[in-house]
């Protein structure tokens, strides 16, 4: 038997396998982009818009060496003088998100605050992806469908 | 007064905060505070509200 000292909510934040019926429904770090670019500190602000914009993004994440997140760009902060060092036109410490937590619940949540993207972190920090809304409330539309069965169609 | 000063209530228990803890807006038309946000979203066990919300 193994003893894992840092709890069920440590456990699941750090993407280890569960059981039961709530593990097969789809959570934040399933749908969470692994390909969203990322940035250090020090960089310049033109130089990453053009990479993410490139790539097809309109967001980056902040990061340090481990991939512990310190900041976002989103598209706003995207738009601002391009000779900004990323420190000075991130937005610092952004409300991250444990991959555990159910994606009808961020999705509910991200359209409530209209929030376009948000970080997926392990517990300690460290980028498990970008979760977009349009992704989220795609996926929570398709669970509340096959849960209750699409509007319209037969009783 | 400056921006920094203004606080509103988190919409769940009303305790004051200087920004929705989910969007990071002041003006967020739905507030929420960090222990509120972290319990809706199963993020932490539910507990006794530290500031007593």
């Amino acid at each position: 038997m193994y003893d894992y000292e840092d709890g069920k909510l440590d456990w699941l934040a750090a993407g280890l396998p569960s059981e039961g019926t709530n593990a097969q429904r789809p959570r934040a770090g399933d749908l969470a982009r692994k390909d969203v670019p990322t940035c250090r500190l020090d960089e310049r602000l033109g130089d990453v818009r053009d990479r993410a914009r490139e790539a097809g993004w309109e967001a980056c994440v902040v990061v340090n060496e481990d991939r512990v997140v310190f900041g976002l760009l989103r598209s706003k902060e995207l738009e601002a003088n391009p000779d900004l060092r990323i420190e000075e036109a991130m937005r610092p410490g952004p409300s991250t998100f444990r991959p555990f937590v159910s994606i009808e619940e961020m999705a509910t949540f991200m359209i409530e605050h209209d929030l376009e993207s948000s970080p997926v972190t392990m517990s300690d920090g460290r980028l498990v992806g970008l979760l977009r809304k349009q992704d989220a409330a795609k996926a929570a539309l398709e669970l509340h469908e096959r849960k209750h069965g699409s509007h319209g169609g037969q009783p | 007064m400056t921006d920094q000063d203004v606080t509103i209530a988190c919409a769940k228990c009303g305790a004051s905060i200087d920004q929705c803890e989910f969007c990071g807006e002041p003006a967020c038309g739905a507030p929420i505070c960090y222990h509120c946000m972290t319990e809706a979203l199963g993020q932490a066990v539910a507990h006794p509200h530290p500031h007593g919300g």
